[in-house]
């Protein structure tokens, strides 16, 4: 299989290259969130806050892991399912949010909003938490360090596994791949 | 056992038709016409079927829009959309050039479907141009037949226009061509007793059809790793470098998911082990060589359909073991013809207001297809009905309207009863009106051109 | 009468927990490795090849295959010639899978209904006993993670659906969830008895080994019937498109009262973590 090297923060020539079904393999720095941590983005935003985090460039990693065992890094590292991060995604993506890794389809808003702001949304594969593990170095809680494994983390990450599920273009590697192979 | 012809004799039994085309057109100065459907009684009619009457069905569409549907012929209208960039065999020859063959087109979707369809051969051949030209084109049509459009632009027309027309857009090149050799090759497994997901395909040719053929038989069953397709350098492969994502994309998928074993070859080397063998390429004969059918399978099959003259001789295919011949032509059995497809489908999407075409509604099209076939006897030299068996064409309408129905994209629910009669009482009144011209000397016959 | 100390009962259910998270079982294995072969789709192809990667690391450095480790599902047969001793049984298998979750460095995955609280040690476990002939006591243990089972349904069909209304019923459930549900599934049918009933039933199709089939013609029949079906959907692994979307489909089925059809749909992912043990 073709496989694409990239980097983060990702920057738009790059993400213009990239179409839904590629193979990527991402290296540098993500930063984990799910839905507790979006809602207290967008509730700082309403209040005329900045982010813990400049998302500008940057890639979300919907991710609550496991915990490791004594002298690991990080547990069990599998994508959690991003659609409960939809609503929460537009206001971001308009900041800078250049990627998302999760599984799971988007919403029509969510896809429209990363035509618009040319970005993309990677899959990890669900379940291979093990796998996934294995490609983070580094783990570091940023923000929201009550919510635990919900936390707001900083991964450095090399040589990711992800597929491109939705382009810049309006593409959706489930739509195409049910498509194909659907015969009933 | 068909006859067996050189090259000459077929050229000149087509030259047959080629000098009735030159004489026979400028008799009629055109094979269509605008003819009203109402009543016209007397002056006094226009007042309602123009001013002032008719603008209180005015008000009342812009009050219900789908109320277009009851005071207009909208829903079934096609448009036949060509820029002229590949026209029959004969490549780019411009929009003028393609009119008298897109009239010719509206004939057959008239005659065989019943549906008014009125060519619009357009003067740009840019395909952001085409398209947008098409989607402001879409009120006054039920929907769009696109034609005779070059590859790779077509697949990028065809694919914008399905996500961004309000109306159902489909490329006959593409998928009515894909339709029907699915049909045929459905009805071919069925008298060498292979079945789908089994079967090693080559495909030679990656134009719109062959493209779209890959697709439909995957969805089908096929298995892609399966199917090895050739262009003009090779096999396609994920090691082929000269093919370019971003201008060929629907090649580079093609690359990427066929030819599990990750061949490198020629035609012949595709070709050899294979079950069957589907050729859409340059016209032959001698294009695909009698040595290389023998290395097939046992009861292969080949489809071997350029124009004028497919890419090897069907009696010389036979010879060399093959056991269901195909061909694109009428003095061969097995003709794998477009026209018992797109009047069919285009009738039954009409007829359910269907918004889109969807490949399941183009394969269930072919089943119908390869099921009327199958109702009168296959044999090696039967796979395919022909234009002139009336029935195959509500009989597939209905197929593609209960699809459309299935899948949520009807507009209207009706029962297989109603669907075939509609669907049948549509075409029988195209051939009642053609008849009834022609006997009241409305259409005169070319007493030159007997 | 045979003693068995409930003690013994928790230890075995801590051991079978981890190991349920971290060794996915090699029938499991084997079935993936099947449907590598089996899968047309390079992109299905990929993430078949990662999930076999992913088990084989889980094992080697002991990390749990998924991060969702699970609500605890807990089988028990006690033999009816059984004397357990040493405390309560529910007690027991409760601090079995408190101990497991803690000692294995699993993710604690169980709140209040509402509140959404965490109850701090992944207990209470799901139990099902049942009281069997002999003197021993079969501990099966089920890691089972919410999204598969979010796409899990009970339905009180019409008799007249029969089995085409279990057929779209299945293929409703898989298409809904989609990627959600981590293809490639095995799937549990229950058809029968009442409404917790055919749940139940639904749990256990679960437990059947890859390729077994009901004993019953008819039923096996429509197995491989909804397993084609389900694959025909396309959705394959990981919801990128593919030809396996379903590993198998296991029935089981009870006489139900005449009036009613009740069918129960539940959905496994591909990390099938099922481990068992007999006392």
């Amino acid at each position: 299989m073709d496989i694409r090297r990239i980097e983060t923060p990702l920057v738009e020539d790059e993400i213009s290259v990239l179409r839904s079904g590629d193979r990527v393999l991402l290296t540098g720095y993500v930063y984990t969130a799910r839905d507790v941590a979006h809602k207290r983005f967008v509730d700082v935003l309403a209040a005329g806050e900045p982010l813990p985090v400049d998302i500008s460039g940057q890639v979300i990693y919907y991710c609550g892991p496991s915990p490791p065992r004594p002298g690991r890094i990080i547990g069990a590292a599998g994508p959690t399912t991003s659609s409960r991060m939809d609503v929460y995604t537009p206001a971001l993506l308009s900041l800078g949010l250049k990627g998302m890794i999760g599984k799971g389809k988007r919403s029509e808003s969510v896809k429209e909003a990363i035509m618009l702001h040319k970005a993309v949304y990677f899959g990890a594969t669900g379940g291979a938490g093990a796998l996934l593990s294995q490609n983070v170095l580094s783990y570091e809680i940023i923000a929201y360090a009550d919510l635990g494994p919900e936390a707001v983390a900083r991964l450095y990450v090399r040589d990711l596994p992800l597929f491109v599920v939705n382009d810049s273009f309006g593409n959706d590697l489930y739509e195409m791949g049910e498509s194909t192979f659907r015969t009933t | 056992m068909e006859k067996r012809t050189t090259k000459e004799e077929l050229l000149a039994r087509a030259a047959k038709p080629a000098r009735d085309a030159m004489q026979m057109h400028p008799h009629y100065r055109g094979k269509i016409e605008v003819v009203p459907k109402c009543v016209i009684r007397d002056i006094d009619d226009f007042a309602v079927w123009y001013t002032p009457g008719v603008a209180e069905t005015s008000k009342d569409i812009k009050k219900n829009p789908e109320m277009v549907f009851q005071h207009t012929n909208k829903a079934n209208m096609v448009a036949i959309v060509t820029d002229g960039t590949r026209v029959l065999g004969l490549g780019n020859v411009g929009p003028l050039a393609a009119l008298p063959v897109m009239e010719g087109k509206a004939l057959l979707f008239k005659y065989l479907g019943g549906v008014d369809a009125f060519p619009l051969c357009l003067d740009t051949t840019d395909a952001d141009e085409l398209i947008k030209t098409v989607k402001y084109l879409c009120p006054t049509f039920g929907g769009i037949n696109l034609e005779d459009i070059e590859n790779p632009k077509c697949f990028y027309v065809l694919e914008r226009l399905r996500r961004e027309a309000p109306i159902p857009v489909w490329h006959d090149d593409q998928q009515g061509t894909a339709a029907v050799t699915v049909a045929g090759l459905i009805n071919a497994l069925k008298v060498v007793g292979k079945r789908m997901e089994d079967v090693r395909i080559a495909l030679i040719g990656v134009g719109a059809a062959n493209v779209c053929i890959a697709r439909m038989l995957i969805k089908a069953g096929v298995d892609p790793r399966k199917m090895m397709i050739v262009d003009s350098k090779g096999i396609l492969s994920a090691r082929r470098d000269d093919i370019d994502r971003n201008t060929h994309k629907e090649k580079w998928d093609l690359s990427r998911m066929t030819n599990g074993e990750g061949r490198d070859g020629t035609m012949e080397e595709a070709i050899a082990g294979k079950d069957v063998l589907i050729a859409l390429s340059e016209p032959g004969p001698e294009v695909i060589k009698k040595a290389w059918i023998t290395t097939m399978t046992d009861d292969a099959v080949v489809f071997v359909c350029a124009n004028p003259i497919p890419e090897i001789w069907p009696w010389e295919a036979r010879e060399a073991g093959a056991r269901v011949v195909a061909t694109g032509r009428s003095d061969f059995a097995n003709q794998v013809n477009n026209s018992v497809g797109f009047p069919a489908i285009f009738r039954g999407v009409l007829d359910v207001m269907a918004r889109t075409i969807t490949d399941e509604m183009c394969l269930a099209a072919a089943a119908e297809l390869a099921r009327c076939a199958e109702d009168k006897g296959l044999s090696e030299d039967y796979i395919l009905p022909s234009m002139d068996e009336w029935e195959v064409f509500p009989r597939e309408a209905v197929a593609v309207a209960k699809k459309a129905m299935e899948q949520g994209v009807a507009r209207l629910r009706l029962t297989e009863k109603e669907l075939f009669a509609m669907a049948e009482q549509k075409i029988r009144r195209a051939r009642d009106e053609v008849g009834v011209l022609m006997e009241k000397g409305i259409i005169r016959p070319n007493e030159e051109c007997p | 009468m045979r003693d068995v100390a409930c003690a013994d009962i928790s230890s075995a259910l801590e051991r079978l927990f981890i190991a349920a998270n971290t060794d996915l079982p090699a029938a499991v294995v084997e079935r993936i490795e099947l449907a590598l072969g089996e899968e047309a789709s390079p992109v299905g192809r990929e993430v078949l090849a990662e999930l076999l990667a992913n088990a084989r690391l889980a094992r080697e450095l002991e990390v749990p295959i998924c991060q969702d480790t699970g609500l605890a599902v807990v089988f028990i047969e006690v033999g009816q010639d059984v004397h357990l001793t040493g405390g309560e049984l529910a007690e027991a298998v409760r601090e079995g899978v408190r101990d497991a979750y803690a000692k294995g460095h699993l993710r604690l995955s169980c709140c209040d209904p509402f509140s959404r609280v965490n109850t701090g040690d992944n207990t209470p476990p799901i139990l099902h006993t049942s009281i069997v002939g002999g003197e021993h006591v079969r501990i099966i243990a089920m890691a089972k993670g919410g999204g598969s089972e979010n796409y899990g349904e009970v339905r009180m069909l019409l008799p007249s659906e029969g089995m085409e209304g279990v057929k779209a019923f299945a293929k409703e459930m898989v298409r809904k969830g989609g990627p959600n549900i981590c293809p490639p599934i095995t799937i549990g049918v229950g058809v029968g008895g009442n409404l917790e009933a055919a749940a139940i039933l639904s749990k256990k199709g679960l437990l059947v080994p890859f390729g077994q089939r009901n004993v019953d013609p008819r039923i096996a029949k429509l197995e491989l019937e909804i397993l084609g079906e389900i694959n025909r959907l396309g959705i394959g692994p990981g919801g990128y498109g593919g030809r396996v979307t379903a590993l198998d489909v296991h029935i089981r089925i009870l006489p139900c009262h005449i009036a009613s059809l009740p069918v129960a749909i539940n959905i496994q992912c591909h990390a099938h973590r099922v481990r068992e043990v007999t006392l």
